[in-house]
């Protein structure tokens, strides 16, 4: 008996629609990767959740500084999407400044949350100290390694901008770069804002 | 159904082909070309399984005989074996390294990241991986990884010494037991990096087969070794990142003073620790979520070859595809939220162990299926005993024994009796031992051809088989029923208790067998390398295979298709197709030439 | 039709031997199974019911394994001595039905059956509160050694303290300050209950997880530091039998040996009231 399959439609494959193709494959891994990440914290989090249900609970009191923090790291979301709209538009000096400014407030965010653990040691609150304590550490501190990964991936990106020629498909490699950071970036900053209300409400 | 015959396929750049490297390093070391990383990664898991027979050999003797001074090893290992007797803490080493180097070095750098590299692109028509950069990046990382592994043993306590699933406090406390000085650190810091190297290649596998599918390769198309590597990786990706968070908090519970794991009250060497309020328990359920996992990562790829080749063999399609791949898809499903079985007795909730229980026992259903299935490919078929189909034979054999183990042990009440005995051993060495390994050397001895354009001995190969079937059957067979008779695992002497001393005797039984088993392995060690350099020479497709591999040059040229890509019109199982000339279709062959059967 | 450049078994020989060898193996491995009971023999209760399990098991998984050797070996030996393919395709249904079929003989061995045996033992073990002429005794495991201790004739364990341990004249850092425990009874690696009566016994440990085994029992429980599980058992034999540690806890892992001595009431106060 045979068996007849449908048979497969494939589009005329022009040099547009494969770097369309080659941006859904990049996109593809970066939210395979945004998933493994989820999965980290999801794991931080189980741990945290059967923590907190014990009795010798006692949260610390959280630096003002991360306040702060946070609002760099939207600003930073900000100016990265301010940059990536001007890239769109073919503004290239724009985006360079977005993607600088977001770089830099990337740093500036690190620096912030390094200035944190400082006021948290000076008060004599350490990773040791009490099981909040030790989940606030470790959770912004694994948060932390990932933004550096981030900024890494974004002065790495904002290197290329500044390379840019007019070979087609180099800059829309560079595009590509672009939205793949982006994409971390602002993960990154919707991840820092779970980690901090986890850790300040719950 | 009007295909056009095959228009020369656009060179889609952004596939992400470069030119092919010059210069020997650029090719052969530091080569993004998935052919040479997934040979990369068979090699040095090849290392690796030399090095974790050679502590299974060390095991083995001092199981089987605990009084006897060796002396030869007692100068080769003046710290473990002094004066030619095992000291335990060795012994706790030797078994810790050799769970974690079988599992996580031998059979997931060579099943699953090797030949998963190695025939991804092929079989479904590709050039190469979809991020081909970071997948060189992925074995390097997997060689650092297993070499901090390696070097674990040389540090001062020795190697970690808790058990290849590092339960704290044992893990946590230094002062606990030798190897978790600075050995336990290091293997932490070994799985750390191995989890790194797998989500890269995890994160290529998935991507490739979503995208980079030649045309006409639709999922249903896809050979089933595709699809396991598929299920796997997202396994993977989704299973190991909390035993990073749990490798994380116990570096820090070991390193920094926290309690994520240690509870209060804990007196251990004399002296009282400082730890407040942590749970051992969150270590299990953490770990067990990678670990249940990772098991089903190892053994669906193993099913995935064996059915593939079943048809090769056999001249005639696989019994039940699409149910294979449903069964799959099930198993990879449930696999992921079924760690429970392994903490029954652990102190969690008996509610939370009934729904394991029941949980763990629906997965027999998808899994006697894909069994059955195999077995029923045998029906009616030209069957051919070559070497890859012996040990295609032996993974439906162990598969299912190792599955009827699994039956004891998935129910809670029968496993109060069975946890930490050998009957645990027995099985879990059936699946990961038996079905893993058998589906290795299956995949070694068929795709051999293709990656070195040599054959390796007939002869040879099937000495191994049998030389390998037999006594591991017996070795992990007879351990089941030691376990039965409640003979504890992880211990270094059966001497202290009455109602072990009767069973000294098929210790020497199994160590003898596993001794044979060990040594038979040089069988393989020697055709392999042999071969490499003295094998016949093979042509394009010795074993007659219908599969995209096989329409390529052995072995296939850098980009693996030449100037135009593959299309496809069938699905992998073409043979003996009526009105064919031949009995075997490869999946290329316009539906004109020869009618289309699935 | 052009076949293979491999051609099919030609030798008899081999097809047979092969399809033998892997049938011989299924035989051997019952026969090896079926030679003598493996279970230590039996002492508690609760332990019939792991037994039946058990033996359901063996016997059921027992006739599978068999036939699927045999299946195995038969198919072997006919599909190599075949010259051409004589079933190329099954249709959908025979897939379908066939697949099914063997889906539902395994739920029926391995669900049904497992369930209908294990839950009411299972539940029976742990869901069951324990009755109240339970007797009480605490085991502490520790590196390597059973700390046992029994509650006295108040019937409640005194308070233990960490900082009170000394490894060698207070193992588990009894506070003999406090008024209930001054009649707990403390020992080490030998435990006493009197037979027929349930024990109700409390695991703690010291120090690493510890795994309370009494194999002719059917007890198996983890201690863990840090918490306290109990368990409700009933011994029904009396005799001397061995305790066992199932979970890796250092070096000694291997000679953590205790016993449980099983007597008559009256064997039993003569025993405890030696031990004060």
């Amino acid at each position: 008996m045979t068996r007849h399959s449908a048979s497969l439609p494939w589009p005329q494959v022009d040099a547009d629609t494969r770097s369309a193709q080659r941006d859904d494959v990049v996109q593809l891994g970066v939210w395979m990767l945004l998933a493994t990440v989820v999965m980290l914290f999801a794991a931080f989090t189980s741990a945290y959740i059967v923590r907190r249900s014990a009795s010798d609970w006692t949260p610390i009191e959280l630096p003002w500084i991360l306040w702060v923090n946070t609002a760099v790291l939207v600003a930073s979301s900000l100016a990265l999407e301010g940059g990536r709209f001007a890239s769109r538009q073919g503004k290239i000096v724009s985006a360079r400044h977005g993607l600088s400014a977001a770089a830099g407030l990337g740093l500036l965010f690190l620096a912030g949350q390094v200035t944190a653990w400082r006021e948290l040691a000076a008060r004599g609150v350490y990773l040791p100290t009490s099981p909040h304590s030790s989940f606030v550490y470790i959770l912004t501190g694994v948060h932390g390694v990932h933004v550096a990964a981030g900024l890494v991936l974004l002065i790495y990106t904002a290197m290329r901008m500044w390379n840019v020629s007019a070979r087609l498909d180099r800059e829309a490699a560079t595009a590509r770069l672009l939205t793949a950071s982006a994409t971390f970036w602002h993960f990154l900053a919707a991840l820092w804002f779970y980690v901090f209300v986890l850790v300040t409400v719950f | 159904m009007a295909e056009t015959a095959a228009e020369p396929v656009l060179e889609p750049r952004e596939q992400a082909h470069d030119e092919p490297a010059s210069g020997f390093i650029r090719r052969y070391i530091f080569s993004t070309d998935h052919k040479i990383i997934g040979i990369q990664y068979i090699l040095t898991g090849l290392f690796m399984a030399v090095v974790g027979s050679l502590l299974a050999m060390l095991i083995r003797l001092q199981l089987g005989w605990p009084t006897h001074q060796w002396t030869l090893l007692g100068r080769l290992l003046p710290t473990g074996m002094a004066s030619g007797v095992m000291t335990p803490e060795f012994y706790l080493a030797l078994v810790t390294m050799h769970g974690t180097i079988m599992v996580f070095f031998f059979i997931s750098y060579v099943l699953v990241s090797g030949f998963g590299n190695y025939l991804i692109p092929l079989q479904i028509g590709a050039r190469d991986m979809a991020y081909p950069f970071l997948n060189m990046l992925s074995y390097w990382v997997a060689l650092l990884s297993a070499l901090v592994m390696l070097a674990s043993f040389f540090v001062t306590g020795g190697a970690a010494a808790a058990g290849w699933t590092s339960y704290p406090p044992l893990s946590a406390v230094s002062s606990a037991v030798p190897g978790s000085a600075w050995g336990q650190t290091l293997w932490l810091l070994s799985m750390a990096l191995f989890i790194a190297s797998f989500t890269m290649g995890g994160l290529n596998y998935v991507a490739t087969i979503f995208s980079l599918r030649a045309r006409g390769m639709a999922m249903m198309r896809m050979t089933l070794s595709v699809w396991s590597f598929f299920i796997a990786a997202i396994m993977g990706l989704l299973a190991f990142p909390p035993l990073t968070a749990a490798a994380v908090m116990l570096l820090f519970d070991r390193h920094f003073g926290t309690s994520f794991f240690l509870p209060s009250g804990m007196v251990v060497a004399g002296q009282l620790l400082p730890h407040q309020g942590g749970s051992p328990l969150l270590w299990q359920h953490l770990f067990w979520f990678l670990g249940h996992p990772e098991v089903y990562v190892l053994i669906l790829p193993a099913l995935g070859i064996a059915c593939d080749l079943l048809p090769v063999f056999t001249r005639k399609p696989l019994f039940g595809y699409r149910i294979q791949v449903y069964c799959l898809i099930a198993v990879g499903v449930l696999g992921m939220v079924v760690w429970g079985h392994h903490m029954f007795v652990s102190g969690m909730s008996p509610f939370s162990g009934e729904y394991f229980s029941v949980a763990t026992l629906l997965i027999t259903v998808p899994m006697a299926i894909f069994g059955a299935n195999m077995m029923a490919s045998l029906w009616g078929g030209r069957l051919q005993l070559s070497t890859p189909m012996l040990f295609v034979l032996g993974v439906i054999a162990f598969f299912g024994t190792g599955g009827f183990g699994g039956l004891f042990l998935g129910n809670a009440t029968a496993d109060m009796q069975l946890h930490d005995t050998y009957f645990v051993v027995g099985h879990f060495h059936f699946m990961i031992g038996g079905v893993t390994l058998l589906g290795t050397f299956a995949a070694i001895y068929f795709w051999f051809p293709k990656m070195f354009g040599r054959s390796m001995s007939e002869f040879w190969g099937k000495v191994h088989f049998w030389l390998t079937f037999i006594p591991f059957f017996t070795v992990f067979f007879m351990q089941h029923f030691q376990g039965l008779q409640g003979m504890p695992r992880r211990y270094y002497a059966f001497t202290s208790y009455e109602f072990l001393k009767p069973m000294q005797g098929q210790n020497v039984i199994i160590s003898v067998a596993a001794l044979i088993l060990i040594a038979a392995q040089l069988v393989f060690l020697a055709n392999f390398c042999w071969s490499l350099i003295k094998g016949r020479r093979a042509e394009e497709n010795p074993w007659a295979a219908t599969t995209l591999e096989w329409t390529v040059a052995s072995p296939p040229p850098h980009g693996n298709f030449g100037h135009v890509l593959p299309v496809v019109h069938r699905w992998p199982y073409e043979y003996s197709v009526e009105g064919s000339e031949t009995d075997y279709t490869p999946q290329t062959v316009s539906p004109q030439d020869v009618p289309v059967t699935a | 039709m052009v076949h293979t450049r491999i051609p099919p078994s030609k030798l008899p020989v081999e097809a047979l031997l092969v399809g033998f060898l892997f049938l011989a193996t299924g035989v051997f491995g019952v026969a090896y199974g079926a030679r003598r009971a493996w279970l230590p023999p039996l002492a508690s209760r609760h332990g019939a019911g792991i037994d039946l399990m058990l033996v359901y098991l063996l016997v059921t998984v027992g006739v599978l394994f068999l036939i699927g050797y045999v299946a195995l070996g038969v198919l072997i030996w006919r599909a190599a001595r075949q010259q051409r393919v004589t079933l190329r395709l099954a249709t959908r249904k025979t897939e379908w039905v066939l697949s099914a079929a063997f889906g539902a003989v395994v739920a029926l061995v391995g669900e049904v059956g497992v369930l209908a045996i294990g839950i009411p033992v299972w539940s029976e073990y742990f869901g069951a509160s324990p009755p109240a002429d339970a007797f009480l005794v605490e085991v502490t495991g520790a590196q390597f050694v059973w700390n046992v201790r029994y509650p006295g004739d108040d019937g409640i364990f005194g308070r233990t303290d960490p900082r009170l341990i000394d490894d060698l004249s207070n193992p588990i850092g009894i506070d003999r300050t406090d008024p209930a425990a001054a009649d707990d009874v403390a020992l080490q690696n030998e435990v006493a209950v009197p037979v027929n009566r349930p024990v109700r016994l409390r695991l703690r440990s010291k120090d690493m997880i510890h795994s309370f085994f009494l194999p002719h029992l059917r007890v198996k429980q983890d201690a863990v530091p840090g918490m306290t599980p109990e368990i409700v058992f009933v011994p029904t034999r009396e005799g001397t039998f061995e305790i066992a540690c199932t979970e890796l806890c250092g070096l000694g892992h291997y000679r953590m040996q205790g016993f449980l001595h099983v007597l008559s009431e009256g064997e039993f106060r003569q025993w405890l009231q030696q031990q004060r």
